[in-house]
């Protein structure tokens, strides 16, 4: 019996050391909670293929991301994987974080058709470093309930701000307290009307362009007419989340993933998704936010860390995986003939197409927050546009001409 | 070997461990971190000697100004609320009777929460949608009559709504030091003063505070040194805004570091408040230097 017992310990130690030898690891980091369904396909596939690849996914919170992420690199630590928010990708590709994958993304048939704004924040001096992943796109969402006929200009906005105020209601409101948020839902109103954040390439600040004080001027005279919370330069994401869903604002500026947290309020919201408009309505826009995909220079396996990459942008990961979690397909030969895509993700989806539709190219994307939020602050607080942009342009380009 | 020697040895031995762990957790870092202060320190590649560049470049930057300026004023603002309701409390506390002892425990009890914790419970109280602070407050006539009443509009309401709940979570601390001193005052003095037909006042004036100098410098200098280094609270309750008017000098040190990966400016900054706490500190122990 002690014989058989000794045999079955020492056969089970070596089963598991062996299976853990033999089986080749591939570390993912996501943000996400769709990377576990992409990782469990991803798996699948290998296992069905029968190649002894197991992707482990580590998922890590939206706020400590960069923070462990940079951590792990500067410490050597093993990443194969990293799903990056799009945002910071340039800073990481600049400082040679990534590993160049230029070669693999165009042996692809599909290369041409990988969402441009998201590829262009991936590439540094003309190299691929990341590749669009997961997307996130931002546009209104008007209450029918309390807006039967969604305007369609600024015009037709500020009509309706005077007959909310008048009633004592809220047409729209926005996270005046939440740099992310207002980047993502805010700026792009300025982009469709011609206005710009900062240059293509990252090298100049252009907040006081024109049209961007056009467009604040416009959101300021809504505070000032009274159907926007005059604090509402205090307000977070949920805030102006919960109160839309709550029934109480007419309008908000969102992102695709509100197509699924709206049905459970479907009692107090009737949801219609539109794209950001120019004043005349004729130009559209959007934020085209979310994660790019890259391997990082710490990777054990680049060869694996590819194979996952290849799935996760195939037919398989876009749409079995993705787009049937609510997501919008990083790839536009995705679209169409998508059993998935509503007719309410397809807003989305067609405002990414948009040459508005934009992200901006950064190397200093966390420190231009600074300003940025003290732009739309001091300008929610009721101050002159054009003397804060152009403070706060000032101060975006110190920081931008002192490096990272 | 001497047995004086022996002993010596033996305590040297005996101290190697907490010696091992300062060197590890404070000396090796507060040294890593002024030699980083020198360089520009990115995180792959060499770093390059840079000498007093980092000091330069932070001196002259505006945000550093403004968070100084930020910090000294909360320090100065909410030094004097902790102080004053802390002794309050230490003299109430002081009197031998019925149900002191309940709430000695009542007034230290917030203490033992964490920052963290008291921080999110008051952004709660101070919620414009359903905060209790903020219905008292509008019952009482604050706030416009129609719309919200908050309280993070406006830096300064920031700050002293922020104040509010330091002074509640860290008067105790304070009212047990000044307790402690309290109680070590002899019994003979007041009895002196009371023949000498000295008032309440005048007793608490010309005894109790000289004779509580001691307690009251371990305070001033525990307080003010929390609050150079004010950090969680502000983090929580205001990130620093609005318009980053309650940003504090550790908030930018360790946005610098951390979320712009500008370590030798970081690290720069981190030398400055250690440099700062370090003067403030001196100019109260020579303060108070006749109380020892």
């Amino acid at each position: 019996m002690n014989y058989i017992l000794k045999f079955l310990i020492i056969f089970s130690t070596i089963f598991s050391i062996s299976k853990t030898v033999l089986s080749e690891e591939l570390i993912i980091w996501s943000r996400g909670g769709w990377s576990d369904w992409m990782v469990e396909g991803f798996n699948k596939k290998m296992a069905d293929e029968g190649k002894d690849i197991v992707a482990l996914n580590n998922l890590i919170g939206h706020a400590d991301f960069q923070v462990k992420f940079t951590a792990a690199l500067a410490a050597g630590e093993r990443v194969d994987v990293a799903n990056i928010d799009l945002i910071n990708v340039p800073y990481y590709a600049e400082i040679g974080a990534l590993e160049d994958i230029t070669d693999f993304l165009k042996s692809k048939d599909y290369y041409d058709k990988l969402l441009k704004g998201m590829l262009a924040l991936g590439t540094n001096n003309g190299r691929h470093f990341a590749a669009p992943n997961a997307a996130d796109v931002s546009g209104y969402v008007v209450n029918k309930k309390l807006i039967p006929n969604p305007p369609t200009n600024w015009a037709e906005m500020t009509e309706l701000c005077k007959q909310f105020a008048a009633d004592g209601k809220i047409l729209i409101a926005w996270p005046g307290n939440n740099y992310g948020g207002q980047i993502f839902t805010v700026m792009p109103v300025a982009w469709a009307n011609g206005g710009s954040w900062t240059s293509f390439d990252g090298s100049k600040a252009e907040l006081n362009h024109p049209k961007t004080i056009e467009m604040y001027e416009h959101y300021q005279n809504m505070i000032n007419i009274g159907c926007v919370p005059k604090n509402v330069s205090s307000w977070g994401w949920g805030d102006k989340q919960d109160g839309f869903l709550a029934g109480d604002i007419g309008m908000i500026g969102t992102g695709n993933f509100m197509i699924n947290v709206v049905k459970d309020h479907l009692d107090k919201v009737d949801p219609h998704f539109m794209a950001f408009m120019s004043k005349d309505g004729s130009t559209k826009s959007a934020f085209i936010g979310g994660d790019l995909i890259a391997i990082p220079v710490t990777t054990g396996n680049k060869e694996a860390a590819l194979e996952y990459i290849e799935y996760v942008l195939s037919y398989e990961g876009q749409v079995e995986v993705y787009t049937k979690n609510g997501g919008i397909p990083v790839r536009s030969d995705l679209f169409e003939g998508n059993p998935y895509l509503t007719d309410q993700h397809m807003v989305f989806a067609n405002a990414v197409n948009e040459p508005a539709a934009s992200a901006p190219f950064t190397y200093v994307y966390q420190e231009l927050m600074d300003p940025w939020l003290v732009f739309n602050q001091r300008i929610w607080n009721g101050e002159d546009v054009k003397t804060v942009a152009d403070e706060q342009t000032a101060a975006m380009q110190k920081i931008i001409d002192s490096g990272y | 070997m001497s047995r004086l020697r022996r002993e010596q040895i033996v305590g040297l031995l005996m101290t190697l461990p907490a010696l091992l762990l300062l060197s590890i957790f404070f000396l090796y870092p507060l040294f890593n971190s002024f030699w980083m202060s020198l360089h520009k320190w990115p995180l792959f590649g060499k770093p390059k000697w840079v000498g007093l560049d980092n000091y330069v470049w932070m001196i002259n930057d505006e945000r550093f100004w403004q968070c100084l300026k930020f910090t000294l004023v909360y320090t100065i603002t909410v030094t004097p609320m902790l102080f004053i309701v802390a002794i309050g409390t230490a003299l109430l506390c002081n009197v031998k009777t019925w149900g002191t002892t309940f709430f000695r425990s009542i007034y230290f009890l917030p203490v033992v929460m964490s920052f963290a914790t008291a921080s999110f419970v008051w952004l709660w109280l101070y919620s414009e949608w359903y905060g209790v602070i903020i219905f008292l407050l509008k019952a009482i006539g604050f706030g416009p009559e129609d719309g919200q009443l908050s309280v993070w509009t406006d830096g300064w309401t920031a700050m002293w709504a922020v104040n509010a709940m330091v002074t509640w979570k860290f008067a105790g601390i304070q009212m047990i030091i000044l307790l402690a001193g309290l109680q070590s005052i002899r019994d003979d003095y007041y009895e002196a003063s009371r023949l000498m037909g000295a008032s309440r006042f005048q007793t608490i004036w010309n005894i109790t505070l000289p004779l509580l100098r001691p307690s009251i410098a371990l305070a001033l200098i525990l307080s003010i040194a929390g609050s150079i280094q004010a950090y969680e609270q502000f983090q929580i309750m205001t990130r620093g805004g609005p318009m980053n008017e309650t940003k504090t000098l550790v908030m930018l040190t360790i946005g610098m570091g951390f979320d712009y990966f500008k370590l030798g400016p970081a690290a720069a900054l981190g030398v400055i408040i250690m440099s700062i706490l370090f003067v403030i500190t001196l100019i109260q122990l020579r303060l108070f230097r006749k109380a020892y």
